[in-house]
Parts: C-alpha cells; sequence; structure tokens
C-alpha cells in the first residue's frame, strides 16, 4: 500500500479492534464462569 | 428492444424504469410490514413487562407468531428484493432481467405473506415462527409460506438472470462491485436457505392437509433451521452489501483491499449456513460429532469473515475520513465524521451493535456447552434482536435515506427527524437487546406468557433483579417502538408529501 | 495476440472468486453434506421410541 500516507492509516480502527477482542474475552469468560458455577464436575 | 432509463442525477446511474417500480414496491410492502412486525412488538414488550402484562396468554402467542412472521421474514426478505434488483440492475445501470418474473416474484411474496397473516390473526396458526411439529397450523398457513419462498427464489433467479445478462451485454467488464458481489453471496445462500424451506414446508403442508400421516419432529426442526436461521445469513450479506455502499455514500470510502472483502464474502457463501446446527444442540436426535463439527470447526470461518467485514468497514471510513484532513490523533476521525446524517449514524449503529452485542453473544450462545444454559432462555432474542434489527434492520434504514432521493426521486421530508431517528431507535434496540441478554443470563425463557408460572404446582420466583430488568428490557423496546414509528412516518411522508427532484431522462 | 495476454495475466484465483455459480455449487455441496446430508443420515439411523 504505498501510496498510504501514514496519517492516514486507520489506527484508531485497531484501537477499537482491540477493544471488540477485550469485550469477546470477557463475556466469553463469563459465560464459561457463570456455565461453571451451575454445572460443577464431581 | 427498447428499454426505458433515466439518469440518476446525483449519482449518474442509469435507472431502468420496470427495476425502479418493483424496488419502490417492494420497498414499500417491506416498510408496511415493518410497521404492522413494530406495533405487535410493542404488544410484546408491554406483556413481557411483569406490572403491565398487558396481553392475555392466547393473543400473546398468537400476535408473537405474527411479530416473528412479519419482522424476521416479510420486512426482511421484502426489502432484499428492493436491495437484489438495486444490486444488480441500478448499480450495474442495467436492465431488469425478465420483469414478469420479477412482477410474479412480488405477487407470490404479497399473497404468501397475505395468507400467512391473515390465517395467524385468526388464530388458525398459533404455532410460533417456527411452527415445530407436532404443533399443527391451518394448511393454508404452510401454504402462505411455501408461495412467499416460492415468490423469493424467483427474485434471486432475477438476480442473476440480470448480472449474467449485463455480462453477456458487456455493461460492467471483470468483477462485479463488491457491493454487488455481496448481493450475490446473499442471492446464493438464498437460494440455498429457501431449498431448505420447500423440503421443511412442503410435507408440513401435506400432513396437515391430511396426506401424509406423520412428521418426523426431528427430521422437521433440521429442515427447518436450514431454513429458519440461513434466512438470517441472507440478511447478513445483504446488510455487509450496505455497509460497504453506505460508507461509499456517506464517507466516500472505498475498501482498502477488494480482495480482503470478496474473500470474506466467499468464506460466507461457504461456511455461514452451517452454523444453523446452534438451534439443534440440545436436541437428542443428533451425535455430539455432528453439532461440534457444524458449530466448532467450519463456523469459526464464517465469523472469521463477520470479522473481517466488521474491521474492514470502520477501517475504510477511517482512512476516507484522514484523506479529507482529519487526522488529529486516534480518533480525530469519528469526532469530524458526519454524525448529522442519519445514513451514517445508523452504519455506525449497525456494525457496533451487530458485532459487539450480536456478534459476541452469538458465538458465545452457539457453543454447546454454553448453549445448555443458554438455549431457549431469553438471551437467544436478547442476541437476534442485536442482530438482526440493530444490525439488518438499521443498515436497511440508512440506505432508505439514499433510497428515498435515488429510487423515489423526493427529498426526505422531515429531515431533523429524521436525523434523531437512527439515535432514538438505536440507543431504544441496544438498551432491549443488552437488558434481555442479562435477564436470560437469569435463566428467564424466551416465548413464555407468564414467568412467575402462577397456575402451576411449584412456583418460580426468578426475583426482583429480573422484574426490573424485564422493565428496562420494555422501556427499550418502547424507545425503539418510537424509533421505527418515526422511520415509518418519514417514509411514507416523504413519499406522499416529498419535495419532488428534477430528472433528466 | 493481446487480448489473450491480457487473459492469462487474470489471477486464477480472481477467476474462482468471479465465478459466482461455481461458488454457490461449492457453497451448497458443503451445506448439503455437511448439515443435512449427514443430519438426516443420523436421524434414520436413530432408534425408534419404545412408546411409538
Amino acid at each position: 500500500m504505498a501510496e498510504h500516507n501514514d496519517e492516514h492509516r486507520p489506527r484508531g480502527t485497531v484501537v477499537l479492534i482491540y477493544i471488540f477482542l477485550a469485550c469477546f474475552v470477557i463475556f466469553t469468560y463469563l459465560n464459561w464462569k457463570q456455565l461453571s458455577d451451575v454445572w460443577t464436575v464431581g | 428492444m427498447n428499454w426505458k432509463f433515466r439518469v440518476c442525477p446525483t449519482t449518474g446511474l442509469k435507472v431502468h424504469d420496470s427495476a425502479e417500480t418493483l424496488i419502490q414496491v417492494n420497498a414499500v410492502t417491506a416498510i408496511v410490514f415493518l410497521l404492522v412486525g413494530g406495533a405487535l412488538a410493542l404488544l410484546m414488550v408491554l406483556t413481557r413487562w411483569q406490572v403491565v402484562h398487558i396481553l392475555p396468554a392466547d393473543y400473546f402467542y398468537r400476535l408473537l407468531t405474527l411479530h416473528g412472521i412479519a419482522m424476521l421474514v416479510a420486512w426482511i426478505i421484502f426489502f432484499e428484493m428492493a436491495v437484489l434488483y438495486f444490486a444488480s440492475a441500478v448499480l450495474l445501470s442495467h436492465r431488469l432481467a425478465v420483469p414478469w418474473l420479477a412482477w410474479t416474484q412480488y405477487i407470490l411474496m404479497l399473497v404468501g405473506a397475505a395468507m400467512v397473516t391473515v390465517m395467524v390473526l385468526m388464530g388458525k396458526a398459533d404455532v410460533m415462527f417456527t411452527s415445530y411439529i407436532p404443533l399443527q397450523a391451518h394448511h393454508m398457513y404452510y401454504l402462505g409460506v411455501i408461495l412467499f419462498a416460492v415468490g423469493a427464489i424467483l427474485g434471486c433467479i432475477v438476480f442473476f438472470a440480470t448480472v449474467t445478462s449485463a455480462k453477456v451485454e458487456g455493461a460492467y467488464e471483470g468483477s462485479l462491485s463488491l457491493v454487488t458481489y455481496g448481493a450475490a453471496a446473499a442471492a446464493i445462500i438464498a437460494i440455498l436457505t429457501l431449498a431448505h424451506g420447500a423440503i421443511a414446508l412442503i410435507p408440513t403442508w401435506l400432513w396437515a392437509l391430511g396426506v401424509i400421516p406423520m412428521m418426523d419432529p426431528e427430521a422437521y426442526i433440521l429442515m427447518f433451521w436450514g431454513f429458519g436461521h440461513s434466512s438470517q445469513q441472507i440478511n447478513l450479506c445483504a446488510m455487509i452489501a450496505i455497509w460497504y455502499l453506505l460508507g461509499t455514500l456517506t464517507v466516500g470510502s472505498k475498501p482498502i483491499s477488494e480482495k480482503y472483502c470478496r474473500t470474506a464474502f466467499l468464506f460466507y457463501i461457504l461456511f455461514v449456513l452451517i452454523p444453523s446446527e446452534h438451534h439443534l444442540l440440545v436436541d437428542p436426535g443428533l451425535s455430539a460429532a455432528h453439532k461440534v463439527w457444524n458449530t466448532g470447526y467450519f463456523m469459526h470461518l464464517a465469523i472469521l469473515a463477520s470479522m473481517m467485514h466488521a474491521f474492514s468497514v470502520p477501517a475504510y471510513v477511517e482512512v476516507a475520513l484522514r484523506k479529507k484532513g482529519y487526522t488529529k490523533g486516534l480518533f480525530g476521525w469519528l469526532k469530524e465524521a458526519p454524525w448529522g446524517n442519519p445514513a451514517f449514524s445508523s452504519l455506525v449503529f449497525s456494525v457496533v451493535g451487530f458485532g459487539f452485542l450480536g456478534g459476541i453473544s452469538g458465538v458465545v450462545y452457539g457453543t454447546e456447552q454454553i448453549n445448555i444454559i443458554s438455549h431457549n432462555t431469553l438471551r437467544i432474542p436478547g442476541h437476534f434482536h442485536a442482530t438482526v434489527v440493530i444490525g439488518t434492520t438499521m443498515a436497511f434504514m440508512g440506505v432508505t435515506y439514499y433510497v428515498l432521493p435515488l429510487i423515489f426521486k423526493r427529498e426526505v421530508a422531515f429531515p431533523t427527524a429524521a436525523r434523531w431517528q437512527p439515535y432514538i431507535y438505536g440507543t431504544g434496540m441496544t438498551i432491549f437487546s443488552v437488558a434481555m441478554m442479562f435477564v436470560g443470563g437469569f435463566g428467564v425463557p424466551r416465548r413464555h406468557w407468564d414467568i412467575t408460572a402462577a397456575d402451576a404446582v411449584f412456583q418460580l420466583n426468578y426475583g426482583p433483579v429480573v422484574n426490573i430488568g424485564l422493565a428496562i428490557t420494555a422501556i427499550g423496546g418502547i424507545l425503539a417502538a418510537i424509533g421505527g414509528l418515526m422511520y415509518c412516518l418519514i417514509a411514507v411522508a416523504t413519499l406522499l408529501i416529498g419535495k419532488k427532484i428534477p430528472q433528466e431522462a | 495476440m493481446e487480448t489473450e495476454e491480457k487473459e492469462r495475466r487474470v489471477n486464477y484465483w480472481q477467476v474462482f472468486y468471479d465465478d459466482i455459480f461455481l461458488l454457490f455449487f461449492l457453497g451448497a455441496a458443503i451445506f448439503l453434506i455437511s448439515y443435512t446430508i449427514w443430519g438426516l443420515i443420523e436421524l434414520s439411523a436413530a432408534p425408534l421410541s419404545p412408546l411409538v
């Protein structure tokens, strides 16, 4: 992408993506935590 | 043959008159069903709000059935037909192939939707959207759904015929534009989906007529969800095609990498249909291998595709805005974005709601283990109202603000109300979806008139937090109903009293 | 000659991506085999309930 000037790089979107992935991790954790609480093994 | 075209003064696209009329009738019919479905939605939330509880049990289930059909099927698929004709004939500046077939599509879908609506309202089809066996509706209900599905298949055939004739007659060379490519993915998925609908519903129709003595409930569920969930993937593709279109129309952005976006559409075509399996995760008939294969391996390629799209749309909006000079800091471009343009704000709500709320919850709830605690709870409608309503419906609403001037040739009426509409609707639906998922986390069932089980031997008490959660859900729903009504009124007012835009022939 | 050369220069992947009818058949094959046919085979092999 030679024509891309450094100022035009989508840096904000990269941050948004990390926020998204963090939400993904938190939501997954909460659901598995709840599952482990209601469905104990042994 | 002489085809009648006009040139759009804004975009320079050649618009075939038959395509234009068909886009208009499909879009208007879609909005009528949105209005019907929205009114029913208001009754639903006012019933699930424990202290209001407005409808009696029989009307709740009856109108919930109609709400599902009007919104998830009629509003969305009528609008998708308009999108398919727009993405083929208008975007390729080509004539719509076989207009009579497109009219047959419209008439079949209209007759089918009307039959279904009448049957449900007469109380002869209190079977919910899924019509699971052994629940049996009047045979005319199934016939209505079948006619609707056949009509939609014809619409897809018209789309492919238009794209093929555009190629043969040299209307475009090389690859299809990205938006048309996305619409093609939607049409491919639609044909496969509707074929499953036919396999599920034609025997059911014969069963309701008494021709077939018995139906296998498991086989029905398998085939039904090949139709019922896959039809939401048609919405998904159409929605994403519209994201790209809205990005271009609102901020003049172009995809950073066409190959990247097309790869994501390719993943959809190949892998997005099999996650229908997650509706069967708690069913006893299928093996764990079938369930895990279909919801655990290939499905992730479809999820990857959704993330590719959901990341690329903000990226190319950001690049477009940075190129306009809004380069300050990480989010200076976001501050300077055209937030007053209802199409842009709808796009943002659609991308964020679909990705953060609908996408994340869908992946987690669709996992076999988590599905054990989320299946048939309010988490599920919370999830799909984020995907189908905040995602798809808001994308469709956003594009309407361009369809009105481009196809109906009128300036949008009440521009101030139009500016506010996506915020009211989007905020309402966000509150609604989040609160619903929250309440579902306590195990509150979906599709249930009385969660206290008042007449049962054992009483259930979910605690006050659930009652507050359901009240917040209802408040979000009411706010969304206001936003939805504003959208319908703005669209109707534009058609009736909107200022005409002069055209050249 | 010139057109031939131009055609040769088109990437094979692009030809694949552009062939929407081929993609239709591939999509149909994966869905039908992985979900529908496999599912129906499993259901037909499931034992009948003694209650029937």
